[in-house]
């Protein structure tokens, strides 16, 4: 507070910090906040607010960039070891929390995310800092650069002071590895925070962080954010560079893998979306990224259960709840899958396409000729990584007449109601992958059966956006997920925001 | 679509189901996602051109080759229909 009254704020203003220390202990028990338009619950805790009003509130000095920061740690210290969500903190973040202060009495911090506190998932390459991907390979690996995005966000103003767990080489759905041990659901402890973006999704939701960044190749936003509550946004391919992710190992332009924001408002996601997307390194020179404003919505399709892959009841639920409320919002709702669009044939090419991920993913010391946890029983893209090129080229092929019918039904649709997983969020199952199972209405169905809705939009490079609705019958979240045209990312941020403006909204956790 | 084209949607879709050896295709399904190569769609092309036989060699010929870029760019029943509809009435 030394900092406020050496400002001379106003003695009306109040304490903005307070609730946060360790005195001062307001814990925010659920359904506490009342929900705003398009904002999770914000309240008055400092460490529920959006980004976009820390950001504000900086730059008008109501809080300083280290005041701000010294309630996320506090809360971190307070309540983060049980929970494994934030597993580096950047001892140098003080410092520039320091000198974004001094940058704003200079009136010269301007970034949109100017003294703003955040974390970002570790797999993404950060100067200077520790990033392990979640690898005992990696356990002491420091990169001498940001990764592309952490640079934009760094631009931004943004204060990047730690990392967040993850699963090894973001390849499960869940996020535990050797490093770090198990993330776990803020919302109970008992259940997996999803994966492989689980330390991202967790923080935000546990009031660690405002604002994420993390990476879905088959839900790894998407899932996490489900279980954890917040809001994801899985971007259409290949519009945030991939620059310093890790995996991939070599410099590859990894496919069907994005990077993406995770956070508590659609604002703070559109923000996020817009400081860091643009041409790859490969491309900056001649190519610009301009993408279109968001529709105005007029007919949404919805899809909420399939025989291929059946969805469980409480999920399938939620998403018949979030079409009835953008059809109570006026808008067209149909329940209809895409022509030609199969649920099971998107997901034999999936199949086949993610086996490069498996590949680019392996450790280089994984010997010749051998696949190492790729070709290790039930990995992640591991059932095809010894296919025949020939095959490779007709899923390949495939996607692409998927991604032509997806196009022509985006011509009568503007986006598409899914559910983000076929399961609610599991239990932590650390058996080996290929003994892994989960139950779905009581039916015991296959462990990756969690990723078939997310391939079926992430193949074809579509933008997803997740929103919380409901909590289920354990008090763990749902989330739905609005997918829309390839580089309409704009679109299904719209309808996100639509949801949430009519939702009752779900709170926060109780953190013990 | 006219009751016509609708007629002429589902005796395409059979034709196609018929050469995937299974029933008949939903208008909006694609060929090749439902177990269709390039070699079985040169024999989908032959049927149709068959089925739908015009007179004259020089209009057969244009069928047969519209039928040929159709089926790779866009193999619902919907789409070739289509190309039926406008190359042979």
């Amino acid at each position: 507070m030394l900092w406020l009254r050496s400002l001379n704020v106003k003695p009306t203003e109040p304490p903005v910090v307070q609730g946060s220390g360790p005195s001062g202990a307001t814990d925010t028990g659920r359904g506490r906040w009342e929900s705003t338009t398009a904002d999770l619950a914000a309240g008055d805790d400092p460490c529920y607010w959006p980004a976009r009003r820390v950001a504000a509130a900086v730059r008008e000095r109501r809080i300083s960039a280290r005041e701000y920061l010294d309630a996320l740690l506090t809360r971190i210290e307070r309540h983060n070891a049980d929970l494994r969500l934030v597993v580096t903190v950047d001892d140098r973040a003080r410092t520039w929390a320091w000198s974004a202060d001094q940058a704003t009495v200079r009136r010269e911090g301007t970034g949109p995310l100017h003294g703003v506190a955040m974390t970002v998932k570790d797999s993404l390459s950060t100067g200077g800092l520790r990033t392990t991907a979640g690898s005992a390979d990696l356990a002491s690996y420091v990169p001498r650069a940001d990764a592309a995005a952490v640079a934009a966000l760094r631009r931004a103003g943004a204060v990047i002071f730690g990392k967040t767990n993850l699963a090894e080489l973001c390849a499960d759905v869940q996020s535990s590895n050797a490093v770090f041990g198990a993330a776990r659901n803020p919302w109970d402890p008992e259940y997996t925070p999803g994966g492989s973006s689980g330390g991202s999704a967790g923080a935000v939701a546990a009031g660690f962080s405002p604002l994420e960044f993390g990476s879905d190749i088959a839900g790894s936003i998407r899932i996490p954010a489900a279980n954890c509550g917040v809001l994801g946004h899985k971007p259409s391919y290949g519009v945030i560079p991939m620059h310093g992710h890790i995996p991939p190992y070599h410099p590859v332009q990894p496919d069907i893998a994005v990077l993406g924001p995770v956070g508590r408002s659609v604002r703070d996601l559109e923000l996020a979306l817009d400081i860091t997307a643009g041409p790859s390194q490969w491309d900056s020179l001649g190519w610009r990224l301009r993408l279109p404003p968001p529709r105005v919505i007029r007919r949404v399709a919805v899809w909420p259960d399939d025989p291929y892959c059946p969805v469980d009841g409480e999920v399938r639920d939620a998403v018949h709840a979030a079409a009835r409320l953008l059809s109570d919002a006026g808008i067209t709702v149909d329940e209809r899958p895409p022509p030609g669009v199969g649920l099971e044939a998107s997901h034999l090419v999936a199949r086949r396409l993610l086996a490069e991920a498996a590949l680019t993913r392996d450790s280089p010391a994984a010997g010749p000729g051998g696949l190492g946890a790729a070709g290790a029983d039930g990995a992640l893209g591991g059932e095809f990584a010894a296919q025949q090129y020939s095959d490779w080229v007709q899923a390949q092929t495939q996607r692409a007449r998927l991604r032509t019918r997806w196009a022509k039904f985006f011509r009568s649709y503007d986006a598409i109601l899914l559910p983000v997983s076929a399961s609610l969020a599991i239990r932590h199952d650390a058996r080996p992958m290929a003994e892994r199972r989960i139950t779905v209405n009581g039916l015991d169905r296959p462990y990756w059966d969690q990723i078939s809705w997310a391939c079926l939009t992430g193949i074809c490079y579509l933008p997803s956006t997740v929103v919380p609705v409901r909590l289920d019958s354990r008090g763990l979240p749902i989330g739905v997920a609005v997918a829309g045209p390839y580089l309409e990312d704009g679109t299904t941020l719209e309808v996100a925001r639509i949801l949430l403006g009519m939702l009752p909204g779900i709170g926060h956790p109780s953190l013990t | 679509m006219t009751d016509g084209s609708n007629a002429l949607v589902a005796t395409v879709a059979m034709e196609m189901g018929e050469v995937l050896s299974r029933g008949p295709l939903a208008a909006g399904d694609d060929f090749f996602l439902c177990g269709g190569d390039s070699v079985l769609a040169v024999t989908l092309v032959a049927r149709l051109a068959e089925r739908y036989a015009l007179a004259d060699e020089e209009g057969a010929n244009r069928f047969r080759s519209a039928l040929l870029m159709e089926v790779f760019d866009d193999a619902s029943p919907d789409a070739l229909a289509a190309v039926v509809e406008r190359e042979t009435y």
